[in-house]
């Protein structure tokens, strides 16, 4: 059995009288340690698969299972504890708790799951051993978003999830974070999905899954990923 | 509508939130502002209209000697005086229901019965018909008897229509005045005289305060009295406000009109009494002339009659002296009888003894001779034989011649002595017969002597017997005599005892018509006494209290201002942020920054403006209510219409607008400096700092994340902080206030009753009262059945004086037994509660008194003693201050009987009895009763009643605690509720975030709402701190006079007030906690912001 798998998952939002279909029967699978790439324009609904996946939103039909779990029928507070403890998301903004050092921000994570990584390992493993005390308004925006996986990575999830991770950053420091997270995802054998629009880092994942118009419009594995440190775009 | 225009609208409608919370707090401050300073116009306006509807008076004209119908006339003409009604009044002691009262006697307006009620006011054809009664219930006195009594209940005593009044004859000069004693209830009245029921004046008798007041008819009060006082209104005075400077100008020009004719109308006055008295006192001269001259002539009559009983006395005397001297004649002379009888009978006897004893003697011869004779003759036979023998012899014959012739001689001889014994026979036989010749004739010379003798006592018995009848009849004419001496003597006495009386009588009679003839030169003008209404303490103590309220008004709105001004500034700082793109935008499509600006500046005036009308609408009408409902407990004001007063409402407005509006330009000001390109970008996030506790490293390491974020974003927005604390600070302050204030007042009741005085009554004694009535009343205080413990003690009233002049009514009291006394008066600091002692040292004086007067121990305090109308004279008596004393009620100022001495130079009375009695209200009622019988007792005061008069009073403390519990909550919720929610909107990402990390709702909600707990908390003990401040001043602003507040808050209340403020703080956040779950994680983290 696959560790995730989504089958014929469908989210609608009503708008008024009209009920939209940001995603359509979507189904596909992931193997564990895999470094997933979820590929696709903008409105095509990958994000809303994210959310899905991550447990910050829940599927109108289908079925979403995580490491033999029924994700999709969790309720309220199932969900939270499955984020808890189960996933890490990294997002395109950061998110850091400005108020809190490099160090806090990822303890702030840690702190609430079970069998969390201990904070200034996880952060010196993302090169910021020396900016732990830090408070995000100190640091770059690549710094940040370390700061970001580094919290997401202290949880020990089963799944870290990246929205658009790169988004607000310039291309050498996108290039680090990528690679940090296949790193990540090749030393630790954590399973990393990354949702992006920009389709050369389709190069560098185990497993591309294209998305169009909220539904998945194929799924590749790639044998021979390339290193994130020779990927050009 | 322009697109601009549209953008303000909806941003409203958008954010109705944030527009409502402005408004509200907007509304608070300025509706709290306006409400509180309208209260005190609002109270004057409900006076000036019943005052001006029941004809109150202006003036009040009082003499000290009456004033007549001249007098009155003589007002009237005064310039600028309208109406003038004269009228008698006087104070007793009267009985009610078992309850005695100091009551005030009125008498009541003959236009009373036909005036005519429309409201409060009271219509009367009579234009001379002042202070007009409000008849509340009951009908008008139609009869001689009857009376109508004040309406109030609470201070004034039980009491039902037809109750009896029986006034108390003995005490005081009042009943004197009155043509009855006892007067029966018909009706009940509102009097603007009295409009509080808790000051309605002094008396000079009795507890010295009024306690109920009594209209009875005209007819009721002795006809032959002038006018006590003359109450007169000033023309066009209605006409302005009561308490204005206008009015007060107004009348003084009167009052001073008034006093000028004062002097010549107390010399008429005076005039009139002496012509009046001296008629009088010539009629009664010459009725003493009359009655000296009668009782002259009765005298000396009387004396000649004495005189005459004294000359036949005399002469009595006369002939029983003569009769005296006659007796003493005729006992000299049977005394000599007497004596010479004595003598005869002497000489007599010596004669017979002599006789005898020659007759003895010649018997003795006559024996002796016998006896020779005897033996002669017995001789003789041997004489015979012998001459026989001689003879024989002789016969012998040798016989020798010699011895012949021998025995012849022998023989001669022989018979010679025969012959002489024959011749001594013959010779002893004359003798004998001459002795028997002899006795006899002795023997009738004898019985002859002895018959005269024996005539002579006859004479002299019969002269005694003679003379004891004469002595007799002396003794008789001699007592006869002695008695009518003494007749006389007794009417000598009886006379001078009648004479000296009559002629003290007269001389004192004398003496009194000098006396009266000096009283009537000595008559001193009358003072005219011109009084205007700040005499009158009702009236005087309606204007204190809306004054303090004035003073309360222009303290409290100052925290909602200063909330208000915070509000807006955090309000709209977070607005313009949040719409820091769309003025970018704005910028951007070239709109000026005045116009960009002017956005936020309609929205704030919006916001504020319409807070204002609803504040201001609102609270301007419910505050002065609440107040004036509050005040009615003691004030019988009815409340006039509820007006907006203009300036005061615009001045509110503008203070709120203009606050808002500031913060609102501050807010935006900044923002729109940045270039519009700047303005596309997101805010610069504020950067996290360090803060200084981090600096305490084993604290803060110890602290969990959501701890050290919380500390951090309580130091991070500074603002925010400074509006929840003062916010918060305020609620709390407003709570303790209001808690602290119920504490304060109850205080009064409870430490004064429960902690410092331990006597539930105290009795007076009548000054005047008999010794048997004394002894009788003493029977029974001394009972400790009834009294267990019992101290008396003298009091005096005078007025202390302070050396900045204040002048205060107080009581002095001088226990007997000043370590008993302190068993039930407990003398202590305030503070500590340190025993103080009553000793020789000084007085004892209570703090508030101290307070007042500004005198500490150590200090000396003034006594000055008052004159009738209770003003303080130029008789002063200083004292030591030797401790200052917790008290609450009453002024006090306690010493020893030795330091009264020393001080006043008097004597100590110890009329007064503390006592502790029972609390079973049936003996209490029996022995008021018992007391009350012996006619020796003044009054019997138990302290319950006070207790439950001043309860009454406090309730009205109960309105204002909830106006105040009411408006904290307000402020709390307003405060908390605006930064509750800009913390959720401003940190939606930071909580989705949180939710993202799968921290459970619960978690979220700590996370958050910790800072606002924290931030209450802080802004509480601030709020506490604060609460102290405000309530002080609120405490001695409030304060009245006599009694003073508790300076204690409870710790109960600080615990309320911060539990209280912690529950607003709870509902709030309740309130909010659907608003945090319903933030969106793929929302809120979809876009950068």
């Amino acid at each position: 059995m696959a560790f995730v798998e989504f089958r014929d998952v469908s989210k609608m939002y009503q708008m008024g009288e009209v009920s939209v279909a940001a995603v359509r029967a979507m189904s596909f699978q992931i193997e564990q340690g895999e470094f997933v790439v979820i590929v696709g324009p903008s409105g095509a609904g990958k994000t809303t698969l994210l959310n899905m996946l991550g447990g910050m939103d829940s599927a109108t039909s289908g079925t979403i299972m995580l490491d033999g779990a029924e994700v999709s029928s969790f309720n309220r507070r199932q969900l939270t504890q499955y984020r808890r403890h189960d996933i890490g998301f990294v997002f395109q903004f950061y998110n850091l708790v400005q108020n809190l050092t490099a160090r806090e921000n990822v303890e702030l994570a840690s702190q609430i799951c079970r069998d969390p990584l201990p904070a200034d390992e996880v952060l010196a493993a993302v090169g910021l051993a020396d900016r732990a005390r830090n408070f995000p308004g100190q640091l770059s925006g690549g710094e940040q978003q370390r700061v970001a996986i580094a919290r997401a990575l202290a949880k020990n999830p089963k799944l870290l999830l990246c929205d658009e991770p790169t988004g607000a950053l310039d291309f050498e420091t996108g290039k680090a974070i990528l690679r940090l997270l296949q790193d990540t995802c090749r030393t630790t054998g954590r399973t990393v999905v990354v949702v992006t629009h920009n389709s050369a880092f389709t190069a560098i994942a185990d497993r591309v899954i294209h998305v169009r118009e909220g539904s998945v419009a194929a799924v590749e594995r790639n044998e021979a990923p390339l290193s994130a440190e020779v990927l050009e775009w | 509508m322009r697109a601009f225009s549209k953008d303000v609208v909806r941003s409203i409608r958008h954010s109705l939130g944030r527009f409502v919370a402005l408004a509200a707090i907007v509304a608070l401050g300025t509706g709290f502002y306006a409400g509180l300073r309208m209260a005190p116009p609002d109270m004057n306006l409900a006076a000036d209209a019943y005052y001006d509807g029941t004809a109150l008076m202006d003036v009040r004209v009082v003499s000290t000697l009456g004033l007549t119908e001249e007098d009155i006339e003589a007002l009237r003409a005064v310039d600028g005086v309208e109406a003038v009604m004269g009228a008698y009044s006087t104070d007793v002691l009267a009985t009610m229901n078992d309850e005695q009262y100091v009551m005030r006697v009125h008498s009541l307006s003959p236009s009373a019965a036909a005036s005519v009620q429309e409201g409060s006011a009271v219509a009367s054809d009579d234009s001379d018909y002042l202070n007009r009664l409000e008849l509340a219930e009951g009908r008008w006195p139609a009869a001689p008897g009857e009376c109508v009594i004040f309406n109030d209940k609470v201070m004034s005593g039980p009491s039902e229509l037809g109750d009896v009044i029986v006034v108390d004859a003995s005490v005081g000069e009042g009943a004197g005045t009155l043509a009855r004693t006892e007067f029966t209830v018909v009706g009940r009245v509102h009097s603007p005289l009295y409009v509080s029921s808790t000051a309605m004046g002094t008396s000079t008798i009795g507890s010295g305060a009024v306690e109920q007041f009594m209209y009875v008819m005209p007819e009721d009060f002795d006809p032959d009295l002038p006018f006590v006082e003359a109450y007169l209104t000033v023309a066009g005075a209605a006409d302005l406000p009561a308490n204005s400077i206008a009015y007060d100008d107004r009348v003084s020009a009167v009052v001073a009109a008034i006093e000028a004719i004062a002097p010549e109308r107390e010399q008429a006055r005076v005039a009139g009494l002496q012509a009046e008295a001296q008629a009088d006192l010539d009629e009664a001269r010459a009725e003493f002339e009359e009655e000296k001259a009668r009782a002259q002539t009765e005298l000396g009559d009387a004396r000649a009659e004495l005189d005459a009983a004294k000359a036949e006395l005399d002469d009595g005397q006369r002939q029983l002296d003569s009769a005296a001297s006659a007796l003493a004649a005729s006992e000299k002379k049977i005394s000599d009888g007497e004596k010479r009888y004595a003598q005869g009978t002497e000489a007599l006897a010596k004669r017979r003894a002599d006789a005898e004893a020659q007759f003895a003697e010649a018997q003795a011869a006559v024996e002796a001779n016998e006896a020779n004779l005897a033996e002669a003759n017995a001789a003789l036979p041997t004489l015979e034989a012998s001459v026989a023998q001689v003879e024989a012899a002789l016969a012998a014959p040798e016989l020798p011649e010699e011895q012949r012739a021998q025995l012849e001689a022998q023989k001669a001889e022989l018979e010679k002595s025969i012959a002489d014994i024959a011749a001594a026979a013959a010779a002893l036989d004359e003798a004998k017969a001459q002795l028997a010749a002899q006795r006899t004739a002795a023997d009738e010379q004898m019985a002859a002597a002895q018959k005269q003798l024996d005539q002579g006592k006859l004479d002299v018995e019969e002269g005694t017997a003679r003379l004891q009848e004469g002595r007799a009849e002396y003794e008789q004419a001699k007592a006869d005599l002695e008695a009518g001496r003494a007749t006389y003597e007794q009417g000598v006495a009886d006379y001078d005892v009648a004479a000296a009386e009559a002629n003290e009588k007269l001389d004192e009679a004398e003496r009194e018509l000098a006396d009266a003839q000096q009283k009537i030169d000595d008559i001193e003008p009358p003072d005219w006494l011109v009084m205007d209404r700040s005499k009158n303490f009702g009236l005087v103590s309606f204007e204190n209290d809306a004054a303090r309220v004035d003073a309360i008004a222009s303290f409290f709105p100052l925290i909602f201002f200063l909330v208000a001004a915070l509000v807006a500034l955090t309000t709209m700082t977070r607005m313009v942020e949040e719409e820091r793109m769309l003025i970018g935008t704005f910028k951007a499509l070239g709109y000026s920054r005045g116009r960009i600006t002017s956005k936020y500046l309609i929205y704030a005036a919006l916001a504020a403006g319409l807070g204002s009308i609803v504040g201001i609408g609102a609270l301007s009408q419910l505050l002065p209510w609440v107040v004036m409902e509050a005040y009615s407990i003691v004030y019988y004001v009815p409340s006039g219409p509820l007006i907006v007063d203009w300036p005061i409402a615009l001045a509110a407005a503008g203070i709120g607008v203009g606050i808002t509006l500031a913060a609102t330009w501050a807010a935006a000001a900044a923002t729109l400096r940045e270039t519009p390109a700047a303005l596309m970008q997101p805010p610069a996030p504020k950067a996290g700092k360090r803060i200084l506790l981090e600096r305490v490293g084993p604290l803060w390491r110890r602290l969990s994340f959501s701890w050290k974020v919380t500390f951090r974003n309580i130091f991070r927005y500074k603002r925010r902080l400074v509006m929840t604390c003062v916010g918060i600070a305020g609620c709390t302050a407003l709570l303790l206030t209001g808690l602290g204030l119920q504490n304060s007042i109850n205080d009064i009741i409870d430490v004064q009753y429960g902690e410092i005085v331990d006597y539930n009554v105290v009795i007076t004694e009548k000054e005047d009262a008999s010794d048997a009535d004394r002894e009788a009343a003493r029977v029974l205080l001394d009972d400790e059945g009834r009294l267990p413990v019992a101290v008396r003690a003298t009091e005096a009233s005078l007025i202390a004086v302070g050396a900045n002049g204040t002048e205060a009514m107080t009581t002095i009291v001088a226990p007997d037994d000043p370590l008993a006394f302190q068993g039930l008066w407990h003398f202590r600091a305030r503070e500590g509660h340190e025993t103080r002692d009553l000793t020789d040292d000084g007085a004892v004086i209570t703090e508030k008194l101290a307070t007042k007067l500004g005198v500490a121990a150590g200090d000396e305090i003034t006594f000055a003693e008052q004159d009738d109308l209770g003003n303080a004279t130029a008789v002063t008596y200083t004292v030591p201050v030797a401790a200052v004393v917790e008290n609450y009620i009453g002024d006090y100022a306690f010493v020893t009987p030795a330091v009264f001495e020393r001080t006043f130079s008097e004597e100590p009375a110890n009329l007064t009895v503390y006592a502790r009695a029972t609390d079973d209200a049936a003996e209490r009622a029996a022995l008021s009763e018992a007391l009350r019988a012996t006619g020796a007792v003044d009054t019997v005061a138990f302290n319950d009643e006070v207790i439950d008069s001043y309860r009454q009073m406090l309730k009205s403390v109960n309105m204002i605690v909830v106006v105040l519990v009411v408006a904290a909550a307000a402020l709390a919720f307003i405060v908390l509720y605006n930064l509750t929610n800009i913390n959720i909107t401003e940190r939606a990402r930071e909580i989705a975030t949180l939710k993202v990390l799968g921290f459970t709702p619960r978690e979220v909600n700590a996370y958050i709402f910790r800072e606002i707990v924290l931030l209450t908390i802080l802004g509480a003990l601030v709020g506490l701190g604060l609460g102290v401040v405000l309530e002080g001043f609120v405490v001695v602003t409030a304060e009245v006079d006599q009694v003073m507040f508790g300076r204690t808050i409870h710790a109960v209340s600080f615990a309320v007030a911060f539990a209280l403020t912690m529950v607003f703080t709870a509902v709030v956040m309740a309130a909010m906690r659907p608003k945090l779950a319903k933030i969106d994680m793929v929302e809120s983290l979809k876009s950068n912001e």
